[in-house]
């Protein structure tokens, strides 16, 4: 860890370089932003500029910074890519349809994926040109996840994955899914499942849209219909798959909490902007909410920062996710709620057509989406108690008892 | 002290309630929520003809002569069922005509209200301005000039009460909806209907009173916004405890984890809030008693206590909260709108301020 914490402090040897290329870059390919754009966006046309403008980063040599050249990343370090986030926070990177390919899927082929598979998929994951997604959540496991029930079947050289999977993000236009299935129903729960690689063009998964209550379709139902998968898709070892999932549901919280993209950028300039424009930044009351938000949102940089640096400094992450995942999940409804307070009537109608009001009205209602995705504010709180306060766990009366024997819904 | 509804308002809760229950199921809400309306016209003839409509108009113009008590459990019935009708509006408008107006008002627009020929709302807010006794809208010679916002049912209704300035007092006009000199432009909301903004240009227009009958209006806006809050919150409730008891995870129902439990107890007794709140402040706007800080009070639970439950009931329905394929999101949506019309919780609590600190 030592030799790490080193590393990590010293300073990038091309750093005045470094930052020039991505400046230039920068400035050659987006918009400068005061505000990031919502990410998980179902607009076709974005997936199209989305994929465009991750090949342009890929060539400039500018995705992925710390994967290795070898798997199509640019060989730079963690500090590298530190830098450039923080560069680019600046800019509007239309990139989001990317979120979960970078945050969740690439980081776990670098871990657990083998030489052929780093070698078959993370350059086209990195370059944009496949996007991937993952798939935990079934209409019967949900908080309980691990109690899930779509079965992945040996039968000769293949996998058989049979089941459903619910509120995937991004199915819609995914090439590629992680998928988490039972390889072994007579083990307990965690100890009887598998992670696959599975192709999404193959004609047995079957992929419907959800409607959401912000009117967008971000999220899918996905079916898995008989869909057979070669053994080499296997990802990790037979029946570790609750261990992979636990890390990348780990990812997923940093990602959310701690990300340093467009989830975690700093929101009270933007309100406060507002403010200003509706004469409302002279009302005490108004001023004590923004002051309040701006020192949480400071609270919440100090927070992905030292995640950041504990992932950067080479350590798998720990149940900090956790904390930055449920800190980000009050933040969101501490800026939606501040939000309709400041934007008032014009939170409840705008003109048809006008996105810059609209936007306010369906960030509240979307908001309330953080709270549920990528684990409750319950099951952090849990993890927070179990593991950071090593509070006793909850009795089970299952446990390890074979998932085949235990009541689920 | 009896705290049970009177025998007439029991009866007319459960008729609404029965009417509700029938008519309306998630097809009949899909369809009237996809047509550009947003009027179940089939329900509206049903609240007519069982004289629900006229409940609350005086005798003399086809009503029942029944209060705002009553007022308040036909809008909770409408809230529980989150049933797309102007009820409120047309409600709200016609009780402030029928105590304000002039005999020849009366009669030319409640008995047509009753008899279900004639829709009428209300146009109150204005942009960047949210002093409800100081419109900019601005009543001379018989006529208005001005811009209203988040007006409901204006593409539908006949007239609309509209508040406005006469000299320095501030007066309710009413105004013919089809005159041409009216500009309107529907906008989308968060509900999904559509809300009108009106832009009146010497609009011809009648008095129907001064100061004391905006105030009023003002009063009664706030109780009725109350009313559906209640029954929104009060099903959106019970939808969450039902879902929460079947719902199993970790082999045993949602409802058994004590941070389900009690979030949802909290609820329990933020629903009993809105409810006592509201209909003690409909209490005393009715028996003419002085009822404004109640009726603030009763705002400020209606906004902030039910944003809480509205961010409960959906957090503890997980991903199904956010589903469209699910009812439950309309309960939000109605929360969210009642919530911000006229006034959130900060704006209510500052007018109870000013209120405590002048008496």
């Amino acid at each position: 860890m030592q030799e790490n914490d080193q590393i990590l402090d010293s300073p990038i040897q091309d750093e005045e370089s470094f930052r020039t290329a991505v400046l230039d870059f920068l400035e050659g390919n987006c918009e400068r932003v005061k505000e990031s754009e919502s990410s998980l966006e179902d607009d076709p046309e974005r997936v199209k500029e989305c994929r465009k403008f991750q090949k342009e980063l890929h060539e400039a040599g500018l995705a992925a910074l710390s994967y290795s050249k070898e798997y199509g990343g640019a060989g730079l370090t963690k500090k590298h890519q530190e830098l450039f986030d923080e560069i680019a926070r600046e800019w509007r990177l239309p990139n989001s349809p990317l979120y979960i390919s970078h945050g969740m899927c690439l980081p776990m082929l670098d871990q657990y994926g083998t030489d052929e598979q780093k070698k078959t998929f993370m350059k086209e994951c990195i370059s944009g040109e496949k996007i991937w997604c993952q798939l935990f959540s079934e209409p019967g496991a949900g908080s309980d996840v691990a109690s899930l029930s779509t079965r992945a079947n040996k039968d000769g050289d293949e996998w058989v994955i049979s089941g459903q999977k619910v509120w995937t993000s991004g199915a819609h236009y995914a090439d590629l899914g992680l998928v988490v299935a039972r390889t072994d129903p007579s083990l307990p729960k965690h100890k009887g499942l598998s992670m696959f690689i599975v192709d999404f063009n193959d004609p047995t998964v079957e992929v419907k849209p959800l409607k959401q209550i912000s009117g967008g379709s971000g999220f899918n139902e996905v079916f898995f219909n008989e869909t057979r998968v070669p053994s080499n898709r296997l990802l990790g070892d037979l029946n570790q798959g609750w261990n992979l999932a636990v890390s990348m549901l780990m990812f997923e919280r940093v990602s959310i909490g701690a990300g340093g993209g467009s989830l975690t950028a700093d929101r009270s300039p933007t309100l406060i902007e507002l403010a200003k424009t509706l004469n409302k930044n002279t009302d005490p009351h108004i001023r004590q909410i923004l002051s309040d938000l701006w020192i949480r949102e400071k609270i919440r940089r100090f927070i992905g920062q030292r995640v950041r640096d504990s992932v950067a400094a080479g350590r798998v992450p720990g149940p900090e996710g956790s904390i930055a995942k449920l800190n980000g999940s009050l933040l969101a409804r501490l800026f939606r709620d501040a939000s309709m307070e400041i934007i008032g009537t014009s939170g409840q109608a705008w003109e048809i057509g006008d996105e810059e009001a609209e936007k306010w009205a369906v960030g509240c209602l979307a908001a309330s989406g953080v709270s549920i995705a990528g684990g409750t504010d319950e099951v952090q709180r849990n993890i927070i108690g179990e593991r950071v306060l090593a509070l006793p766990k909850e009795p089970d009366p299952y446990k390890g008892a074979s998932w085949d024997s235990v009541p689920r819904n | 002290m009896n705290f049970d509804l009177d025998e007439e308002h029991n009866e007319i809760a459960e008729l609404a309630t029965r009417i509700l229950d029938d008519h309306l199921d998630i097809e009949v809400l899909k369809r009237i929520e996809d047509s550009q309306e947003w009027f179940d016209g089939g329900l509206w003839e049903k609240f007519v003809s069982s004289g629900l409509i006229g409940a609350t108009l005086k005798e003399d113009v086809g009503g029942a002569g029944l209060d705002i008590i009553a007022l308040v459990c036909l809008l909770r019935s409408q809230g529980q069922y989150v049933a797309p009708i102007p009820l409120l509006p047309t409600l709200v408008s016609a009780m402030t005509v029928d105590k304000f107006g002039t005999e020849g008002q009366r009669s030319s627009l409640l008995p047509e209200v009753v008899s279900g020929s004639k829709l009428l709302t209300f146009a109150v807010q204005e942009l960047l301005n949210d002093q409800f006794m100081e419109p900019d809208t601005s009543y001379e010679n018989g006529a208005i000039n001005g811009q209203k916002i988040v007006v409901e049912y204006a593409g539908l209704a006949d007239s609309a009460l509209v508040t406005a300035i006469d000299d320095d007092e501030p007066v309710i006009c009413i105004v013919n909806l089809k005159d041409p000199s009216i500009t309107m432009q529907s906008s989308d909301s968060t509900r999904g209907e559509p809300l009108w903004e009106l832009s009146f240009n010497e609009t011809p227009a009648e008095k129907l009173g001064g100061e004391e009958s905006v105030a009023w209006l003002f009063q009664i806006l706030l109780v009725s916004l109350c009313a559906v809050q209640l029954g929104v919150t009060e099903t959106a409730l019970k939808m969450t405890a039902s879902y929460t008891s079947e719902r199993e995870q970790f082999g045993r129902p949602l409802a058994t984890f004590q941070a389900v439990t009690q979030r949802l107890a909290d609820q329990f007794i933020n629903v009993g809030g809105i409810r006592l709140t509201t209909f003690s402040a409909a209490w005393r706007l009715g028996a003419n008693l002085d009822a404004l800080e109640d009726i603030l009070i009763a705002k400020w639970w209606a906004s902030e206590r039910a944003t809480e439950i509205a961010h409960a009931t959906q957090h503890c329905h997980g991903g199904m909260g956010v589903s469209k394929d699910y009812p439950l999101y309309r309960y939000t949506l109605w929360n969210k709108h009642i919530t911000t019309s006229l006034g959130a919780g900060t704006q209510t609590l500052r007018s109870l301020g000013c209120l405590l600190a002048s008496s």
